[in-house]
């Protein structure tokens, strides 16, 4: 089963959407897709994970390296649409103190 | 007691059938969804974690045995271990995967020799 990426921008943001499930199969390509684009100059990069519905350790680990690649160049990396496992994962973690975190992508800030 | 078993090669493409099967398993016997979600996610790092480590040269084997009060759920890496795999061995450095297992179930039980992680939840079967 394989995780579906589309991407678009909303005024400075890019904004990656992503539908399926997380896993340690899945988030390789999602990583290298979020690297790419911060390699390639984006600095305001939204995930939008309403439509995940799973997400395990190894997804975390992805999406901790692309937060530590953009911050690195004084970007930034917002989860959207963060519930259910994938919230009950980054919670346990401690993770979701570390990412921004917005319910829709219309709150995503101005700049 | 009824048994049902999954067994998925070593290969992290295969975790998914191990999701489905856990989820089928837990609705079928009256889990609550969040049970459910947590079983599959504990499931999901417990392969990851033999699959990662290569410990499960022959696959990994997950089996359900449950009656009206119960659910276990095993999960048995199969192969000929040429080290102690990490696992929930009380030595290994707190992993990530471990920290979720032991935080979302508290009472799970390792079994070192054979490297099979239990866990056992209520049900409410009609």
């Amino acid at each position: 089963m394989d995780v579906i990426m589309e991407t678009r921008t909303e005024g400075p943001w890019t904004v990656v959407v992503v539908a399926g499930e997380l896993d340690l199969h899945t988030s390789p390509p999602l990583r290298d897709h979020l690297l790419e684009l911060i390699q390639g100059g984006v600095d305001h990069l939204a995930l939008d994970l309403t439509k995940v519905d799973f997400m395990d350790s190894s997804s975390l680990g992805s999406l901790v390296t692309c937060l530590k690649r953009i911050r690195e160049r004084d970007g930034r990396l917002v989860l959207v649409g963060v519930g259910g496992t994938p919230m009950k994962v980054l919670t346990l973690t401690g993770l979701d103190r570390v990412f921004d975190i917005v319910g829709s992508t219309a709150e995503l800030p101005a700049s | 007691m009824e048994r049902l078993a999954i067994r998925i090669p070593p290969g992290s493409a295969h975790v998914a059938s191990v999701r489905a099967f856990v989820g089928a398993v837990g609705r079928r016997l009256g889990c609550s969804e969040e049970t459910i979600d947590d079983l599959r996610l504990v499931a999901t790092e417990a392969c990851a974690q033999a699959i990662e480590e290569r410990v499960a040269d022959d696959g990994v084997e997950v089996r359900t045995l449950s009656d009206d009060h119960r659910l276990l759920l095993e999960i048995d890496p199969s192969g000929s271990f040429e080290r102690p795999p990490d696992g929930l061995d009380g030595f290994a450095g707190r992993s990530t995967r471990r920290a979720l297992i032991e935080g979302l179930f508290p009472d799970a039980e390792f079994d070192r020799e054979r490297a099979v992680l239990r866990i056992s939840v209520p049900v409410s079967r009609s």
